[in-house]
């Protein structure tokens, strides 16, 4: 997993808290849609990247984030 | 001898006359010792129809009580939900920050203020009466499909972090 975004996960939700590709960041760390928001945009200023917000709309797990990052990381 | 009778007979009249009115006084007094007895019955009826009522009453006020407390915490609990939503801090001590993040995401924000919007208004409709819908009571998740993200601690009784 992406250590950058695990770290960022970490720092959000808690460092405690396990967190696999299959987490649901809503029902698995307690968080809500804008915590979702709040996440992908730490992710993009950290990784120097843009992640078009039509495309974060109905994310959930961390597994879509990492879909997400590579997507864009590459594309950047 | 004539002299002795009629005295005697005068006494026996005068014995039996005192008898009479003796008698009769004991029957008004009877009388009046039923009629005051009756009226303390219908009094103590009174009293111990009034004591039900207030039992009652006392019964009605502590189930009234119970509800505002339950009401009261109901709300605490939405009071401090939606603190959480809008104030809310991360693992990392960050306090969130709506502006910011509508100001670098307007799009995802508006959208999810918008759904918010909708879902107080639905909480409205609860706290004026409206019954909760089967996918409201079935909620478990957040991302249950009747989850209210504005009110869940009313909306959704099932969700297990309420």
């Amino acid at each position: 997993m992406n250590d950058t975004v695990l770290d960022i996960l970490k720092g959000h939700f808690g460092r405690d808290k396990e967190i696999l590709p299959e987490t649901n960041m809503l029902n698995d760390l307690g968080g809500d849609d804008l915590d979702v928001v709040d996440v992908i945009m730490q992710i993009e200023e950290q990784l120097s990247i843009t992640i078009p917000e039509d495309e974060t709309f109905d994310i959930q797990t961390v597994q879509q984030v990492l879909d997400l990052v590579e997507k864009h990381n590459v594309q950047s | 001898m004539f002299k002795v009778k009629l005295i005697l007979m005068l006494l026996a009249l005068g014995v039996a006359g005192g008898g009479f009115l003796y008698v009769k006084n004991l029957q008004a007094n009877l009388a009046i010792s039923e009629a005051n007895n009756a009226k303390l019955e219908t009094g103590i009826e009174e009293q111990k129809k009034l004591m039900a009522q207030r039992e009652q009453d006392f019964e009605a006020q502590k189930k009234m009580y119970a509800e505002l407390q339950s009401k009261n915490a109901t709300l605490e609990k939405e009071r401090k939900f939606l603190e959480t939503r809008f104030n809310k801090t991360n693992a990392d001590g960050q306090v969130r920050d709506l502006g910011d993040l509508a100001n670098k995401r307007p799009i995802s924000v508006e959208r999810i203020l918008n759904k918010d919007w909708d879902m107080t208004i639905r909480c409205n409709e609860i706290a004026q009466g409206s019954p909760l819908t089967e996918l409201e009571v079935a909620v478990k998740l957040k991302t249950d499909p009747g989850y209210n993200s504005m009110c869940s601690p009313t909306a959704n009784p099932n969700y297990e972090a309420n």
